[in-house]
């Protein structure tokens, strides 16, 4: 199981003192294209070792919201990581995981499941050595060779996942719901304080959603990581979310996602909403 | 023979040089193509021209002029391709031509093609001096140290850049950096095989050795081994044969990635056979 990946309030980064209890604090975020207003106003707050699920049919801006917030995507609001009012700065990236929906790299890549996962690495150690003018640029000089540690977190977050069995196996040789668990394995091995994953569980199936999601719950439950996740399955997000967020465009409900469930009106809203978006997806 | 032949100095010369360019454009050339940037050594190498046709005409070491010439090209695609969103292929194709129209315009200037500019055209290793061996093996040193020491990251960003940059890499620097490494490793590759074939040495050998190697390191260092025996074996063929050097080289890295291709297609070929045959006499069975 996960056993090596420790969060504690040891992270300063570049000097900055963080506040654990306020990880994410979202402000009136508001995401436009042109004229096109794909995520309206959205405010939201996410604590320490809470999972907070976010919901909504196709379109509906999860993953613009998601994006928005690492700074992939312009937007307006306010977003602040680890209470420190910034969100775009490099190390404080670095305690972020991030699991996208679909990953673009050459398909001849020769890399192994277990290269892909020890990237995550390279990420935590930036934050611990280097001069500092060279850091600034990401080109410190002082970058030892993989130590016994990092090789174990490695293998832990690879047994996390349940890829222990192909961690030398090419990345373009596994299946999509395979690949999105090596993404997941290289978020875990940052060592990170925050993951945002945007339906990471959507190739797999039953069985490795319910692992995946199983071991996410652990770690967070264990080492006090905050996630953030985007899902389309009522049944895993009432499992294994504590708060939940319902878009579709703009914010619909945000709370517990226990009273979410309890009323029938909101998941109904959900289904219809979802069903209407399929009414408008142009076919192929 | 071979011993005959290895008592030159100007064959010790063009055996070092090459062995050691082949090194560092197999590396380079490994992110270049993973990166979808196959023709960028092509790009900057017509840069280069530019820079040689200027040095030529101001009577400056040409190879110092192309270095100039090639870093500030390939930062200017570089800007190209991230603050313009222009296409990788594109912005290589907008510095090749704007690299060579520039030379063609200088060399008018300077009254015609001399047999300097041909000698960096198609490549002249066995015309390569003590001095030259010199710079080349300083050159590829530290390619090669800088390459090692930012392996890691420049492996994340050549894989996925968005994750890169999300996970704190310094991602433009990286990448600025890259592309100038890379440029001077261009400038330095023409020696052996000339402008007009560079992209050999970068594409080749990392082809051929991406159906060998399981890892990006392994690639690399297969890559490394292929480029390197067939930079001898040329060198070795063109004095028998009296062919041009640049010329057998590629032609030899061809046929290195076609057998290596053929002999792998046999083998998936045989591999699936063997694979039904076995399900149907399960089924049978």
């Amino acid at each position: 199981m996960y056993v090596s990946i420790c969060i504690c309030a040891r992270h300063s980064p570049g000097g900055i003192s963080l506040q654990l209890s306020h990880i994410v604090d979202v402000e009136n975020l508001t995401v436009q294209f042109g004229d096109k207003v794909v995520v309206d106003n959205v405010s939201v707050s996410v604590g320490r070792g809470e999972i907070l699920g976010v919901l909504g049919p196709n379109g509906a801006g999860k993953s613009c919201m998601l994006r928005a917030m690492l700074g992939l995507l312009p937007y307006r609001g306010r977003v602040s990581f680890f209470g420190t009012g910034q969100r775009s700065q490099k190390h404080i990236l670095s305690l972020v995981g991030y699991v996208p929906q679909k990953i673009d790299y050459e398909p001849l890549f020769p890399a192994t499941v277990y290269d892909i996962v020890s990237m995550g690495v390279v990420a935590k150690r930036k934050r611990r050595q280097g001069l500092a003018w060279l850091k600034k640029y990401g080109l410190d000089w002082r970058h030892p060779r993989e130590s016994n540690t990092d090789r174990e977190m490695v293998e832990s977050a690879l047994e996390t996942v349940g890829l222990s069995s192909v961690r030398d196996r090419r990345i373009g040789e596994l299946s999509g719901g395979q690949q999105q668990r090596v993404f997941i394995a290289q978020s875990l091995v940052k060592n990170p304080l925050l993951i945002i994953m945007d339906e990471p569980v959507s190739n797999m199936d039953v069985e490795s959603q319910a692992l995946v999601c199983s071991a996410i719950r652990h770690a967070t439950r264990k080492y006090k990581i905050t996630v953030i996740i985007s899902l389309h399955d009522l049944n895993l997000l009432r499992e294994h979310t504590h708060t939940m967020m319902f878009l579709n465009q703009s914010q619909i409900y945000h709370g517990d996602t226990g009273a979410f469930f309890a009323d029938r009106n909101r998941v109904r809203m959900y289904t219809e909403a979802s069903m209407h978006a399929c009414e408008h997806t142009p076919q192929v | 023979m071979v011993l005959e032949i290895l008592e030159y100095g100007f064959i010790q010369r063009a055996l070092v040089s090459g062995v050691t360019i082949s090194a560092i454009c197999s590396t380079v050339g490994a992110f270049l193509v993973m990166r979808r940037l196959a023709l960028f050594g092509d790009g900057i190498a017509h840069v280069a021209f530019g820079g040689i046709a200027a040095g030529l005409l101001a009577g400056i070491y040409p190879i110092w002029t192309a270095l100039v010439v090639s870093v500030l090209g390939s930062i200017g695609l570089e800007k190209l391709r991230k603050q313009a969103n222009v296409p990788g292929e594109v912005a290589v194709a907008v510095t090749l031509v704007s690299g060579l129209s520039v030379g063609v315009i200088l060399i008018s200037i300077s009254g015609g093609f001399t047999i300097d500019l041909f000698s960096f055209l198609f490549g002249s290793i066995v015309l390569v001096s003590s001095e030259d061996m010199t710079i080349i093996l300083v050159i590829s040193g530290v390619v090669l140290t800088l390459i090692s020491i930012l392996y890691r990251r420049l492996l994340f960003i050549t894989f996925n850049e968005e994750l890169a940059r999300i996970s704190g890499i310094h991602t433009t620097a990286l990448n600025y950096l890259f592309v100038a490494v890379a440029a001077v490793v261009v400038v330095t590759a023409m020696r052996l095989t000339g402008i007009l074939l560079i992209t050999a040495l970068i594409v080749l050998p990392t082809i051929t050795a991406i159906r060998f190697g399981r890892g990006f390191k392994a690639t690399i260092l297969i890559s490394i081994a292929i480029s390197a025996s067939t930079v001898v074996s040329g060198i070795f063929a063109s004095y028998v044969l009296d062919w041009a050097p640049s010329g057998t080289i590629v032609v030899l890295l061809v046929f290195c990635m076609g057998v290596t291709h053929l002999v792998f297609a046999v083998r998936d070929r045989l591999l699936r056979a063997n694979r039904r045959i076995s399900a149907q006499e399960q089924a049978v069975g």
